[in-house]
């Protein structure tokens, strides 16, 4: 196809009207975004978190409309007012963002890892025992991610093999490892505690299986080893599923898994090891939330049932304002942790706010995350309109051109990518 | 079916060509039977006992070199016959079996992925294409572009293009060039110029009978009548799962098929035997 040179500008394929000329600005700016790779995915997240904190702004005002803009101060800024709370955003984000790259790196094969409790307790558990034993910090790390991608694999056999659904399966093993731990608690906790079981009773973890410092207990106190480790892991992760041809296989079957079968993907090998890898991700976070050395969380006990709480769900949460983008689940886990790290100050601003509206905030901002697909739809809506706005254009001033003679001999063969 | 030959599978719909061609390729599993593809080369599909084989000479080639004595001529066959009713789908796949599908949004394209990648969708493992596990980038973008060139699949941005925003009939031009671009020596082509306007089914059956011309066996499977007298050099009529008629082209018309495809007649097995003995 030759190119033809024309003696025309390139102003002269924007619309006369100036209102129009506007909308076609837009449609321009859209079109270049989302030609860029990944900066989609971003925006419809972006756009979800400002429409949630919007809604949070209304709800502000309707509570208490004198104090809401000092209310809604407290609430993005307190978390970097100073260094310990910073410090603490920091920490409590680190199990939080690995935990949305479980739940997301599942969900680029369509399945849904909701077993990511069950996970992340046995994680959990199995680095606190083998910690008390004294074992090191590298230790139970391998420990911990063992024993969740043992509980993982469990529902990934029986999606792969049998086609069980995974959710089924992965809320009933939730409850399994519930109550196994209760079993196998009763056997590490003495007998003369058992009714007393408070988390004041119980020991944290030794200060040899916790995660080591990196040396910022003084200017940021409890930013351990563990961020450096999730950031790492996180990158890691965006380049397999990017990069890779596992990931290039994961993100098809997820896709089209009729084109996966077509192509000759192994189906039950790519289900088995997805969910498996998830859940070796979940009890990383399990052993990283009772991992800090500095602020000895106590082991969240459930007294009812002595057993042991882990939160995989929030996992869920990140992964949904992510987009599922392993790079996203850091930004959304950090403002998440911001939001939460406000909690208790929003009272300052005024006594109308109390800590349940960080609660309803975050809800919230989940609740148009799950619209987020309609954002994506719509960008892509007007840049594709954009695109035939342009070509008609283009064919109009080419038509123009060749009957007014504008065109030049002179042709050359160049391939256009419109 | 012999290379460089056309075989056409015509039958009405609902007669069982679409599970022979699930059959052949892999997408359902074969009970029972058996279907043979012969003269395999080796670097395509290894089974173990050759592997074996490769194996012992290497070592009696060290042993002869030790020695000083002669090499021994090799014994490893350089091309095998296939049962493919013991492959998985990948392996058929680089044994040399290209497949156009029925559906083609269903099973030949990825539809929220982008031109380069569905160009790619059954070799993405191949050495071109990866190193270690690491996608290159740059040779499935120029593959791309020889293929969009080569075959003139039309498309808004060229290989970063969703094929979603494809028409029909470039979608199916982009898989049309992946199976025919992979030097395949079986085609197994299922209704390929469905719902396309007449420039693209001209410009696919041309290609069609290049690709015979290459010396590679085509099955074409489809209702077109049409299609099946002016492409294929032997026809063979299904009804009912089973194969009732074979015939010459040159020798038979429309009404003939049609009669044989709404099942008003049928041919013995030896009639079968004999027409195909003859061609």
């Amino acid at each position: 196809m030759a190119k033809v040179k024309v003696n025309k500008e390139e102003n002269d394929f924007l619309p006369e009207n100036p209102f129009l000329r506007f909308f076609y600005h837009i449609g321009h700016f859209f079109h270049k975004l989302n030609n860029i790779k990944g900066l989609g995915t971003f925006l419809s997240g972006f756009l979800c978190i400002v429409i949630g904190l919007l809604i949070g702004l209304i709800l502000l005002v309707a509570m208490d409309w004198k104090n809401s803009l000092e209310g809604f101060k407290i609430l993005l800024t307190y978390g970097f007012s100073n260094t310990t709370t910073f410090a603490r955003v920091l920490y409590q984000a680190t199990p939080m963002m690995i935990s949305g790259l479980a739940i997301g790196f599942a969900f680029k094969l369509g399945l849904f890892n909701i077993g990511i409790t069950g996970q992340v307790t046995a994680g959990a558990f199995v680095s606190i025992i083998i910690g008390l034993l004294g074992m090191p910090w590298y230790v139970c790390i391998l420990a911990a991610i063992l024993a969740g991608a043992i509980i993982g694999f469990i529902p990934g056999f029986l999606k792969a093999k049998f086609n069980v659904n995974e959710v089924l399966s992965g809320i009933m093993l939730n409850w399994i490892v519930y109550y196994i731990i209760g079993l196998l608690g009763a056997l590490v906790i003495p007998r003369s505690m058992k009714d007393k079981i408070t988390p004041s009773n119980l020991n944290p973890m030794p200060k040899a299986a916790c995660l080591p410092s990196i040396g910022l207990d003084n200017i940021l106190p409890g930013v351990t080893l563990g961020i450096v480790i999730s950031l790492v892991i996180i990158f890691v992760f965006q380049i397999i599923l990017n990069h890779t041809t596992f990931g290039f296989e994961l993100k098809l079957t997820g896709s089209n898994r009729h084109a996966a079968k077509y192509a000759g993907m192994n189906q039950t090998r790519n289900i088995i090891l997805a969910i498996t890898i998830s859940g070796a991700l979940a009890g990383l976070c399990g052993y990283m939330t009772y991992a800090n050395p500095l602020t000895a969380t106590r082991f969240r006990w459930d007294s009812g049932n002595n057993t042991l709480i882990g939160d995989g769900f929030t996992g869920i949460s990140v992964s949904l304002i992510a987009q599922n983008s392993p790079i996203g689940c850091i930004f959304s886990s950090l403002l998440l942790t911001l939001i939460n790290s406000s909690q208790s100050q929003m009272k300052l601003a005024s006594s109308m706010y109390n800590a349940h509206f960080t609660e309803l905030l975050k809800a919230v901002i989940i609740y148009v995350a799950s619209f987020s697909s309609l954002f994506v739809i719509l960008l892509r809506k007007a840049s594709e309109h954009y695109d035939i706005k342009q070509s008609k254009r283009r064919a109009i001033v080419y038509h123009d051109a060749l009957t007014e003679g504008l065109l030049t001999e002179e042709t050359s063969v160049e391939k256009e990518a419109m | 079916m012999r290379q460089g030959e056309v075989v056409c599978v015509a039958g009405i719909e609902g007669n069982g060509q679409t599970d022979l061609v699930y059959a052949l390729t892999g997408l359902s599993k074969i009970k029972s039977g058996e279907a043979i593809l012969h003269d395999v080369p080796i670097a395509n599909y290894m089974p173990k006992d050759v592997k074996k084989k490769i194996k012992a000479e290497k070592k009696i080639i060290k042993q002869c070199k030790k020695d000083g004595t002669e090499i021994p001529p090799s014994e490893v066959p350089q091309t095998i016959d296939v049962h493919l009713e013991k492959l998985s789908i990948r392996e058929k796949s680089t044994c040399g079996i290209s497949h156009i599908p029925e559906d083609r949004q269903k099973y030949g394209l990825a539809l929220d992925f982008n031109l380069k990648d569905n160009l790619v969708l059954q070799r993405y493992f191949a050495k071109e294409f990866q190193a270690g596990g690491f996608i290159k980038e740059r040779a499935k973008e120029e593959y791309a572009y020889r293929l969009i060139e080569q075959y003139d699949i039309r498309s808004s941005l060229g290989p970063k293009t969703t094929v979603r925003s494809m028409s029909g009939g470039n979608q199916q031009k982009a898989i049309i060039a992946r199976e025919l671009d992979r030097d395949s020596s079986l085609l197994i082509a299922v209704q390929p110029t469905r719902g396309l306007d007449v420039g693209a089914i001209e410009y696919i059956h041309k290609q069609i009978i290049k690709h015979r011309d290459e010396n590679a066996a085509v099955l074409l499977v489809s209702l077109e009548l049409d299609e099946v007298m002016n492409l294929s050099d032997r026809i063979l009529v299904m009804y009912n799962g089973e194969i009732v008629g074979e015939f010459d082209p040159k020798k038979t018309n429309v009404n003939e098929l049609g009669l044989y495809m709404s099942g008003a007649k049928r041919m013995t097995k030896e009639e079968i035997q004999q027409i195909e003995e003859a061609m």
